[in-house]
């Protein structure tokens, strides 16, 4: 019986059986953790939540539709053995839905469309990013001051939450945020996959460009007293919310982050077949890489095993994996967790890790815990942004109109 | 003078440090030292300081006494502007001298420069360049209306602040577990002259032109 549970028993009876069993624990997780149980609960009580009665059925809809969505695709990671297939399916999706929910609801509590005023900026409404995270950490610290216009706490994308989050799943996955949990990263992700093959070929050295970013933009925030990142270089204002626009400043500002968007998010992405933001930009993901010590996971490689094919240095989409560690049996230390290279092994010899653990001993454990854990933080926090757009997607169906 | 200029250091100085960090700490960083070099350089880095300080001094208690004390914010921004103009010029070249060792003339570059020197030249850049505790001294040291008298304000001054660069002697102990902080330096060298270039300098001095 307990064989099926083996990783190499590949009757298809056996995949499903073992598929089912293991989905059955995140039908009950993300039931909880992505609101699911809201599809049960009768009207009146969703109605004392803030809900109206015309809101109610769409709203059920769309917490439904996710929930089958995503217990389908971490079904199919273990029916398939595929990783990167389905959690790339999932993370492009939740990229394309984020943008949808955030910027309607923003539309909605202020009444302008992706801009924040300089009202918005002294009342300090604007929203709480990741990113602002390795700028605001040591003024925090040093001077006891917050270097970005956000809120404590009054609502969901506060510094509070967004600090919580953080290290819940610095403790969870470490670097893995970057392609389990980033609501930015689909953009590149589904853009690297539109090419059968690659274009061009990226530098290794460029991955350590991040990490420069990632000092220049400390040391500058603590000088300037602000995000400097946030200010002059962020890409994903594309697709969130920008500076209103007042001065040639903002000009210039606007222009930057829509070259870089369109560079580093669209262009490259399609012409490399590689994640090119995260890999020569963002400081968010070095910033991870050094907190991702912390973590319990990792990814390493059965030297014995490998053939030395180069299949997993081509396919890493941040160029993590090269000869020096691929002989060393790890990835690299700005490795993703994306799964991709345990996927192209034809060796069966990539595996995720525990830790302190012998490297290959405890394969199904590994993957096992880290997906739990992986899929529960995207239930959590990619679930209510997917029901949110498909909402307020069937709202603008039903009514014409996409807000509330 | 009381004690008023180094109680002015010490208070202020985590400021100086900070306002400094973005030169001093890549460039340290990016060069392959021992310890009694890195020394060596936050030495001399901290003379360069001393001599930028010693010069501010000089010029603002000279201006005290002759013209108003607009006239001498004015003269401060400006060499502030111009000093953060070369402190990004410098930073970027040097910079890209480091990542591209290869080429013929960094090669050249990395062969004959006096080693060290480098710290001295971002020291008293950094000297002349602006930052609020800086402003504050500043202030002071018009009102002595002395050559003499505000060089040994700024002097004062210095030696609050230097107390909270103590830590630089330590840079050594990061770099000697991580050769990648060398590489990740050397690229921040470029980026943050850009960033010294635009508002340290070239917007300093635009905005000072406008009045």
């Amino acid at each position: 019986m307990l064989s099926i549970f083996n990783l190499n028993n590949n009757s298809r009876w056996s995949l499903w059986v073992k598929a089912i069993i293991l989905t059955l624990p995140m039908l009950f997780i993300t039931y909880f953790v992505m609101g699911a149980y809201a599809v049960l609960v009768p009207p009146e009580y969703l109605m004392e939540w803030g809900l109206t009665a015309e809101r109610i059925p769409l709203y059920k809809i769309s917490k439904a539709m996710t929930y089958i969505f995503m217990n389908t695709i971490f079904f199919m990671i273990f029916y398939t053995g595929k990783i990167d297939r389905y959690r790339s399916m999932l993370f492009i999706i939740i990229a394309l839905t984020f943008p949808v929910d955030f910027i309607v609801s923003l539309w909605e509590l202020r009444g302008h469309f992706m801009v924040a005023t300089p009202e918005n900026i002294v009342c300090g409404e604007v929203p709480f990013c990741h990113i602002v995270i390795p700028q605001s950490i040591i003024p925090m610290i040093a001077q006891k001051a917050v270097i970005f216009p956000g809120s404590i706490s009054k609502f969901s994308y506060s510094i509070s939450f967004m600090i919580v989050l953080w290290i819940s799943v610095s403790l969870a996955l470490g670097r893995g945020w970057c392609s389990w949990v980033c609501f930015y990263g689909g953009w590149e992700e589904g853009c690297s996959k539109i090419r059968k093959k690659p274009l061009i070929k990226l530098p290794q050295k460029l991955k350590y460009v991040p990490f420069a970013i990632l000092m220049a933009v400390v040391l500058t925030s603590m000088t300037m007293f602000t995000a400097t990142y946030c200010w002059w270089l962020c890409p994903f204002k594309a697709v969130s919310e920008f500076v209103q626009i007042n001065s040639w400043i903002g000009v210039v500002q606007t222009i930057i982050f829509i070259v870089i968007f369109l560079g580093l998010c669209i262009i490259l992405p399609i012409l490399s077949k590689k994640r090119t933001q995260c890999m020569t930009l963002c400081p968010f993901g070095a910033f991870q890489s050094i907190v991702d010590k912390v973590n319990v996971f990792d990814i390493r490689i059965e030297t014995d095993k490998c053939t030395n094919c180069s299949r997993c240095i081509n396919e890493c989409p941040v160029s993590s994996i090269n000869q020096k560690t691929l002989k060393a049996g790890r990835t690299g230390f700005t490795c993703l967790k994306c799964g991709k290279c345990i996927d192209v092994c034809k060796k069966d010899a990539v595996h995720f890790h525990i830790k302190g653990t012998e490297v290959g001993k405890f394969k199904n454990l590994s993957r096992y815990l880290f997906f739990y854990l992986a899929f529960t933080i995207i239930a959590a926090v990619g679930g209510g942004f997917i029901s949110g757009a498909i909402s307020r997607i069937g709202q603008l169906i039903t009514t014409g109109s996409i807000t509330y | 003078m009381s004690f008023e200029p180094l109680l002015l250091g010490l208070s202020t100085g985590s400021f100086c440090v900070v306002s400094c960090a973005p030169v001093t700490v890549p460039y340290l960083l990016s060069e392959r030292m021992s310890s009694i070099q890195n020394g060596k350089s936050v030495s001399l880095f901290l003379l360069g300081r001393l001599v930028g300080y010693l010069i501010f001094g000089a010029v603002l208690g000279a201006a005290g006494g002759y013209i108003s004390e607009l006239a001498g914010f004015g003269i401060q921004w400006r060499m502030s502007g111009i000093s953060g103009v070369v402190i990004g010029l410098l930073m970027i070249t040097a910079g890209f001298i480091f990542n591209f060792p290869h080429l013929r003339i960094c090669h050249r570059v990395l062969q004959d420069r006096k080693s060290h020197m480098g710290a001295m030249i971002f020291g008293i850049l950094t000297g002349l360049n602006v930052c609020p505790p800086f402003i504050a001294a500043a202030t002071r040291a018009i009102h002595t209306e002395s050559v003499f008298y505000g060089m040994t304000f700024f002097l004062l001054f210095f030696l609050g602040t230097t107390i909270f660069f103590i830590p630089l002697y330590l840079l050594p102990a990061l770099k000697r577990y991580l050769n990648k902080v060398r590489i990740i330096s050397r690229i921040t060298m470029i980026l943050l002259g850009f960033y010294y270039l635009t508002f340290h300098g070239i917007l300093v001095l635009l905005a000072n032109s406008a009045g």
